[in-house]
């Protein structure tokens, strides 16, 4: 430990005594941290963004229909052709269920709107049952939801994405007002909040309407889906088993038969994404470790220059009582103070550069205390790993040789 | 006996030709002496004294240091015997150049293990000894080159070897700072010290209480006054 101090003392001395040389040296290194942190700084935003977006209504809610999470054509076509799921199997779940705090089902589609003069193209249009979780991470904005009495009579009601409030009505509240989807015409009830933008797509462009008066004129059922929120003392397998249960009775399954539905979870939907980004994310920071490698090597050139112009100094150590070990240890240290002062620096500017590049492009980056650790983790490593032949060099020296270099 | 050496060796293998650097050396010395150890260059001093500071071993023969066999240690328990037994002063001064007289005094009780408080007042102790109690700050570049020796023999002191081994301590001194340094020794081994004065000069080896003369890797003479 007195030892270790001293060495670090020492090491902390030798390099700043050869500034301008240290840096030039480290220079190498620190862009490879900063690539490394840059790197791991975005993905790890853009994860915790997609997580956040995804998780939003929460990681217990899940999902029922008969698509499910296809990962390839010929399943997505072979599921195409089970028989759709519809209202019918939302009734039997919505009455039946003793698991569930909500449960809700709806279609989509797309459709132009109309307010006056103004249209929007290919918008989102949902049909949703009343009390949907759907709508859980929409607050109402002005106006009301959509309610019971307006599935169950067919109301011609509608509620306006946030964006498609903003466009359609740029000024005056759009409550009451009349407008067009598609070729019907709508009384707008609501108005929901903004939610912003995933991935530079909106969520706010889609308008709502009560799901019976929807199925009316639109009659493709294949992505008819439920959503399910389990109550909050049970767990999200067993809500996901009894919905099973409920769905194989209303779809006429005997014990036998396989399912002609998918039950998935949002947790699976991250699932999903993390299979699907992991290995491109691991081949990206690697790639970018490259530069670390490189990096090392530089520094491991200076420490054999260092030990080469210190020969005399080691020969003095040496003659006062140093052993192979006590160099061994000065020279790492050495090489590690380093290489972790340049590691600090490239967290640094790692950071500033994942910021700015946030700032500028609006890619969500994400500053941890673990890429911090990794940071300068790795660059400990690179120090030990191209540090100790020189080391080794060092402290293998010959005393009496090391005395009489010049 | 402090030193006792029998039938010392020392070859260098030049290419296919072979170099007896020390060719038969018997040698005692006991605790307290002040010897010189003479020679022109080539007549092995520089080699026997290299063995004598364990910073070399021999190829035969046998070398006691207070008892203990160090021709046959391995690299490391040399290096313990360097850092308690042998305080070395050399021609070069050999002082660290980035750090400060304090801190080169220092060294050997870092390498021995010796904790801060003790280091502090055993590194003071060394430089009131040698007349530099108002230098420890300063740097080897910032003191004359008397001064340097004398940093170089509080290092040498500081650690209380057995023996201090001086290699030509005046070789890059004026006569006068010479002298100083002379009596510095003189003052060392009257407070007890074991010192050994490797050199070529005979008025410096005069200082001496014994003179070791060597030739060609042989004693030559072995006198006292």
């Amino acid at each position: 430990m007195r030892l270790l101090i001293e060495g670090l003392k020492l090491g902390i001395a030798a390099l700043w005594s050869h500034r301008l040389r240290t840096f030039l040296t480290l220079l190498g290194h620190i862009m490879g941290v900063i690539t490394v942190i840059t790197l791991v700084s975005l993905i790890q935003g853009l994860n915790h963004y997609v997580s956040e977006k995804i998780l939003v209504q929460g990681a217990n809610l899940f999902y029922v229909d008969k698509i499910g999470l296809a990962f390839n054509e010929e399943d997505f076509l072979k599921r195409l052709r089970r028989r759709n799921l519809d209202l019918s199997d939302f009734e039997a779940v919505r009455t039946k269920n003793e698991t569930l705090a909500n449960v809700g089902a709806y279609v989509q589609t797309n459709a132009t709107l109309k307010y006056k003069k103004r249209k929007l193209n290919q918008m989102g249009v949902v049909g949703i049952t009343a009390d949907s979780p759907l709508f859980d991470p929409y607050p109402i904005a002005s106006g009301r939801e959509l309610r019971a009495e307006d599935t169950d009579h067919r109301r011609r009601v509608v509620v306006l994405g946030h964006e498609v409030a903003q466009e359609l009505f740029p000024v005056g509240d759009p409550v009451g007002e009349e407008i067009r989807v598609g070729a019907r015409k709508y009384t707008v009830i609501g108005v929901l909040g903004e939610r912003g933008k995933v991935l530079g797509q909106s969520t706010d462009n889609f308008v709502a309407i009560p799901i019976t008066e929807m199925l009316g004129w639109f009659h493709d059922l294949s992505f008819f889906t439920l959503l399910a929120q389990p109550l909050p003392n049970v767990s999200t397998d067993e809500a996901q088993e009894e919905v099973r249960w409920i769905l194989r009775g209303s779809r006429g399954l005997r014990p036998k038969d396989a399912e002609n539905f998918e039950v998935y979870s949002s947790d699976a939907l991250m699932r999903l994404y993390q299979t699907l980004t992991g290995g491109i994310f691991a081949v990206l920071v690697g790639v970018g470790s490259i530069s670390l490698v490189v990096g090392g090597i530089v520094i491991m050139n200076i420490m054999m220059v260092s030990v080469t112009e210190r020969t005399r100094e080691i020969g003095v150590r040496k003659s006062l009582g140093a052993r192979r070990k006590d160099i061994l240890n000065q020279f790492l240290l050495e090489s590690v103070v380093l290489t972790v002062t340049g590691g600090l620096i490239g967290v640094l500017f790692g950071f500033s550069v994942s910021m700015l590049v946030s700032a500028t492009t609006g890619f969500p980056a994400r500053i941890t205390a673990s890429a911090t650790i990794l940071g300068l983790g790795v660059s400990a490593i690179v120090g030990i790993f191209f540090g100790v032949y020189p080391a080794f060099r060092a402290a293998r020296l010959d005393p009496v040789t090391a005395l009489r270099a010049e | 006996m402090l030193i006792e050496i029998e039938n010392l060796t020392k070859i260098y293998k030049m290419g296919a030709e072979e170099v007896h650097a020390l060719d038969g050396i018997d040698l005692g010395i006991e605790r307290g002496e002040y010897v010189a150890i003479m020679g022109a260059s080539g007549s092995g001093k520089s080699t026997l004294m290299n063995i004598l500071g364990c910073l070399d071993v021999p190829t035969s023969g046998t070398y006691r240091l207070d008892g203990e066999l160090v021709s046959s240690m391995d690299d490391d328990r040399l290096a313990a015997i360097r850092n308690r037994q042998i305080g070395f002063v050399f021609q070069t001064f050999n002082l660290l150049p980035r750090s400060d007289a304090f801190h080169n005094v220092e060294l050997p009780l870092i390498y021995a293990g010796v904790a801060r408080p003790e280091r502090r007042h055993r590194v003071e102790e060394a430089l009131v000894a040698v007349g530099l109690a108002d230098r420890t700050k300063h740097r080897p570049n910032e003191l004359s080159g008397g001064q340097r020796q004398r940093v170089a023999i509080a290092r040498a002191l500081v650690n209380a070897p057995s023996i201090i081994l001086a290699d030509e301590p005046t070789g890059n001194l004026d006569s006068r700072t010479s002298e100083d340094i002379m009596v510095a020794f003189r003052k060392i081994h009257d407070a007890g010290n074991t010192v050994l004065l490797v050199t070529h000069e005979e008025d410096i080896a005069a200082h001496a209480d014994r003179r070791v003369r060597l030739r060609d890797g042989r004693i030559e003479s072995d006198t006292r006054s």
